[in-house]
């Protein structure tokens, strides 16, 4: 007769309260934070930061390349600080300094004060350094880890 | 002991299934993330803003072909590559390029967008469907403040007519005239701009080559000439004043078109 306690009226009320208020709607939570989870988490994972700081150094230093004046030959080896090198378009929260012996120019000096100090917690760094026939070339940027809109 | 073990059975199935069902979720989630469509859109968008921003570390023209660029809402503009209500990617620009972007959406039959094509041409950089790329042979001519109130015209028999195309009720072109500012000569010959190798000639001469470009899709290469080590007798010699000589392959029934391409060119270059 025990085997049918079960399904005793008088054993069933609480029973019941627990599977239809917790265990179940538990269950129901459970199942879908393991579906749920890992989506967002492997949309996360994605980091294209560090990525992106070396192609956009790449593009700071074709800004960089002197031309041919009579040929218009693009000149890989020479290098100059162009008026434009501190204009970038991006409504991407970047900042970067780029220094050709003893010239430099900044693009957002404000964020850069601010993102050298507390990286690489916060804001990941990026350095490139070369040598080149006006000196040396560093490239430095700071981008927040999760990319952020430029408010200004 | 025996109603006991009878008590637990249906709690252990219970238990069996539950677990079951937990375990079978995170199977089907770990097989899902392959093709979980949030993760997928992600990287497509910021593979798209990364190549955009790549192809300006070049100072060469590009082109990228994508045969399809699949069953999204893509837009393109002001700094951005987006999915329609979905993923964004931020991508950076060089001050001097001019992007040409646009909305894409799937077509009605095949259900996906077709193809796409990223391209860097001169100072364009953009995505537009195939047909809709510009040529691909502009180039990005100096920055340089020139004006030109009149261009001496000279043409060979071949290219009288498109000379007379320019001529014809435009004071501002004219033959032999002192007082010209620069000279153009057109002849029949392999594609290539002839240039006195100074800024002014070379200005102008790079802005026809893109308006040539543009207008007949030809690739023209623009070519500094030293006039000193030119014979007497060379042609070319008309180079000793600033000017350029066009040369210009097969032109046949495209004279509008050349003549169309040139005066552009010269109103680039500061034709008042």
């Amino acid at each position: 007769m025990d085997s049918y306690k079960l399904f005793n009226k008088k054993a069933q009320g609480p029973e019941i309260f627990w599977y239809i208020f917790l265990y179940l709607p538990l269950t129901i939570i459970v199942i879908t934070s393991l579906v749920i989870i890992p989506r967002s988490l492997m949309a996360k994972s994605l980091q294209p930061v560090p990525l992106d700081q070396m192609i956009q150094s790449r593009q700071l230093q074709s800004q960089m390349w002197t031309k041919n004046p009579v040929t218009g030959k693009t000149n890989l080896m020479d290098y100059q600080i162009t008026k434009d090198l501190n204009k970038t378009y991006t409504t991407k929260q970047i900042t970067y300094r780029v220094q050709l012996g003893n010239q430099e120019t900044y693009y957002n000096k404000e964020l850069y004060e601010l993102a050298k100090p507390i990286s690489p917690f916060r804001y990941l760094p990026y350095l490139e350094e070369r040598i080149t026939n006006q000196g040396k070339l560093t490239i430095e940027e700071y981008y927040p880890k999760q990319y952020a809109i430029d408010k200004k | 002991m025996k109603g006991h073990a009878k008590l637990a059975l249906p709690e252990m199935f219970t238990m069996l299934i539950g677990f079951g069902i937990v375990f079978l979720s995170i199977l089907y989630s770990v097989m899902q993330i392959s093709n979980n469509e949030a993760y997928k859109e992600e990287l497509y968008i910021v593979q798209l803003g990364l190549e955009l921003q790549a192809i300006q570390a070049t100072d060469v023209n590009l082109q990228r072909y994508i045969t399809d660029a699949g069953a999204y809402n893509l837009i393109f503009q002001g700094g951005e590559v987006s999915i329609k209500k979905g993923k964004k990617f931020y991508f950076t620009k060089n001050p001097d390029n001019i992007f040409m972007g646009g909305e894409y959406s799937p077509q009605l039959k095949t259900k996906t967008i077709g193809p796409l094509t990223i391209f860097k041409t001169g100072k364009y950089i953009g995505v537009k469907k195939p047909d809709e790329v510009p040529s691909p042979y502009l180039t990005i001519c100096e920055e340089l403040q020139t004006t030109a109130k009149k261009i001496n015209i000279n043409s060979t028999e071949e290219t009288k007519k498109i000379a007379n195309m320019l001529k014809s009720g435009n004071t501002k072109y004219t033959t032999n005239d002192d007082n010209a500012d620069i000279s153009i000569k057109i002849q029949k010959g392999p594609n290539k701009i002839f240039y006195k190798p100074e800024k002014q000639s070379k200005k102008l001469a790079c802005e026809i080559q893109n308006q040539l470009a543009k207008e007949l899709n030809i690739s023209i290469n623009i070519i500094p000439i030293n006039i000193e080590h030119l014979l007497q007798t060379d042609e070319k010699n008309i180079l000793k004043k600033p000017g350029i000589i066009i040369q210009i392959d097969n032109f046949e029934n495209k004279e509008n078109n050349a003549a169309t391409a040139i005066n552009k060119g010269a109103i680039n270059y500061g034709l008042i």
